[in-house]
């Protein structure tokens, strides 16, 4: 398989940082009562990710193993700085939404996991692609428990009224926990199945080389 | 290990390399922050485009001659028609502005201000549009408000749109907003009383700054030792000896604790200086500490001693007592109110017949 579709299928589904690593928690029941909160979390770390990646990743040969961390954490809290300026600016509703927990993106675990764990052992292009992949795929997790959040817990979606019947408790972070442990079965469920059914049709064709081989 | 070696060791490329990156950071950052810096002129101006969508309006402030001056939109600083902040009971006016309508005469105050009260002792800041009549001899109206910014309010999130344009259509003459009129957002109770606050300090401010009416004059002189009772929103009615309190607590407004939230109470007292009926219109207690409440029948026929008995001397929070009952801070404000209302009833009296 070709290199950059394996770190995209990693970071979207088979090493998605929501679903299978459990990173980033305290964002996502923070955030996904509403849509367009979570979808502007998701898209706000899916940038400084992809910049933190690409700059631990250029500069990892720089930086002496003994202060990484420290350099690291400067360069996200840098990151994520700018990003409050730019979203300050030029998105105000979507700052306001976001509140205090853009702040704590300097400390999401997704940010620094890969920067420890990926883009200081790849290249730049590698790492710029790990970044996207992962955030595209914290994104996609966020939205998803959003519109399941907000739309039985206030009726909306992306803000927009869309039905009277609403159970209040979708709308707080403990309806939260509850759909992000029952997106967390249902997603491990069904790559359990496609596991299995890999497996099954590795193990069908290794029977078949088998039985070819006898034959001959 | 000598100044040389300490040069080629890798401690000495650690520092350099972690220095070089803060500094790196930091001349970006600074640079960044010049060209993004959200200027107090772009938050004026995106305030007004929120409360006043659609409409074509001109801003007034304070100009270097201290005469009223056309704000530009361009203008990064502009100084409102208030020189300094305004601290009110429940509020604390930080700026207004005179808002006029090229197309009409019709003349707004938007006054951006603090109120308190919000969860935790937290506060909400509000941009409230305060709407003139057309020869500006009284207040009209007011728009729909905009919050600003908050401190603490963790569920600021829960308050609706429909709240915030729900105090205009709600607008009488002399009549303020309390959540136990309906102006509360589920889920951020606290959050809400903190911005009825935030109005009514804005409606009480332009009252006196504009109108030169004094807020809280019903109870001007009245015994309130502790400042417990919120008189911008309390009122009294006399007759035939009897006084109908609408008595309004601050809450937790001394700082002693987090709870309660403020109080709306109906006190009747009548010509025996008793408490003839007691009615809390609006519980401000929080989570479950309501259940523990003394019960609010034990005050009814009740005089200034019994009540004076329950606080203590100065009426200060008492220390020990019938009150002590897991509600403690919500049976203070009750019964500090009943004192409050027993023991100036004889000052309703006297400023009725002065026709008040």
């Amino acid at each position: 398989m070709n290199k950059y579709k394996r770190i995209t299928l990693d970071g979207l589904i088979f090493q998605n940082p929501t679903f299978m690593l459990v990173l980033g928690t305290c964002p996502t029941l923070g955030l996904i009562s509403s849509a367009f909160s979570a979808a502007g979390m998701g898209l706000t770390v899916v940038i400084i990710l992809t910049l933190s990646n690409v700059i631990i990743s250029a500069l990892k040969n720089v930086i002496p193993n003994a202060v990484r961390i420290p350099c690291y954490i400067v360069i996200i809290a840098t990151l994520v700085t700018f990003m409050r300026m730019l979203l300050e600016k030029f998105m105000p509703d979507l700052y306001d939404s976001l509140g205090g927990f853009l702040a704590l993106i300097v400390v999401n675990c997704i940010i620094l996991g890969r920067a420890e764990a990926f883009a200081n052992k790849h290249t730049v292009v590698e790492s710029a692609v790990d970044g996207l992949a992962n955030g595209f795929g914290f994104t996609i997790a966020l939205t998803l428990m959003g519109i399941v959040c907000e739309l039985i817990g206030s009726g909306s979606l992306f803000g927009a009224h869309i039905m009277d019947f609403t159970i209040g408790i979708f709308a707080t972070p403990a309806g939260s926990f509850l759909v992000y442990g029952i997106s967390i079965a249902l997603f491990v469920f069904v790559i359990d199945l496609f596991e299995k059914a890999k497996r099954v049709k590795i193990n069908k064709l290794a029977r078949e080389n088998m039985l070819d081989k006898e034959v001959a | 290990m000598t100044v040389k070696e300490f040069f080629k060791s890798t401690s000495f490329k650690c520092i350099c390399v972690l220095l070089t990156i803060l500094l790196v950071c930091g001349i970006f950052l600074t640079v960044m922050y010049g060209l993004l810096e959200v200027t107090e002129g772009e938050r004026l101006q995106r305030a007004v485009a929120k409360v006043y969508a659609g409409e074509t309006v001109e801003i007034y402030g304070k100009g270097a001659d201290g005469e009223q001056t056309l704000i530009g939109a361009d203008e990064k600083a502009p100084q409102g028609l208030i020189s300094e902040s305004v601290v009110q009971s429940t509020s604390t006016v930080n700026q207004m502005y005179k808002i006029t309508f090229p197309d009409s005469k019709r003349v707004d105050y938007l006054v951006q201000v603090t109120g308190t009260g919000g969860y935790s002792g937290g506060t909400v800041t509000c941009w409230v549009p305060v709407q003139m009549n057309e020869d500006g001899t009284a207040i009209a109206g007011i728009g729909k408000v905009s919050i600003a910014s908050n401190v603490g309010q963790s569920f600021i999130g829960k308050i609706q749109d429909a709240m915030l344009e729900s105090y205009g259509p709600a607008y009488e003459d002399g009549k303020l907003y309390t959540p136990a009129d309906g102006f509360v957002s589920a889920g951020a109770s606290l959050s809400s009383t903190a911005i009825d606050n935030a109005v009514n300090g804005a409606i009480i401010y332009v009252k006196s700054a504009i109108l030169g009416i004094v807020p809280g004059g019903q109870f001007a002189g009245f015994d309130d030792p502790h400042g417990l009772i919120n008189t911008d929103l309390s009122s009294f009615e006399a007759a035939d000896g009897v006084v109908t309190y609408k008595i309004v607590t601050k809450g937790s407004a001394d700082d002693r604790n987090m709870h309660p939230g403020q109080f709306t109470l109906t006190i009747i007292v009548d010509a025996t200086k008793t408490v003839d009926d007691i009615i809390i219109d609006d519980n401000g207690s929080t989570g479950e500490y309501g259940k523990h409440m003394y019960g609010i029948n034990n005050y009814i026929g009740k005089g200034l001693e019994y009540f004076e008995g329950l606080l203590g001397d100065g009426w200060a929070y008492p220390s020990d007592g019938e009150i002590i009952t897991g509600a403690t801070e919500s049976n203070y404000n009750v019964v500090y109110a009943c004192a409050y209302a027993v023991k100036n009833y004889q000052n309703c009296i006297d400023r009725a017949g002065g026709n008040n």
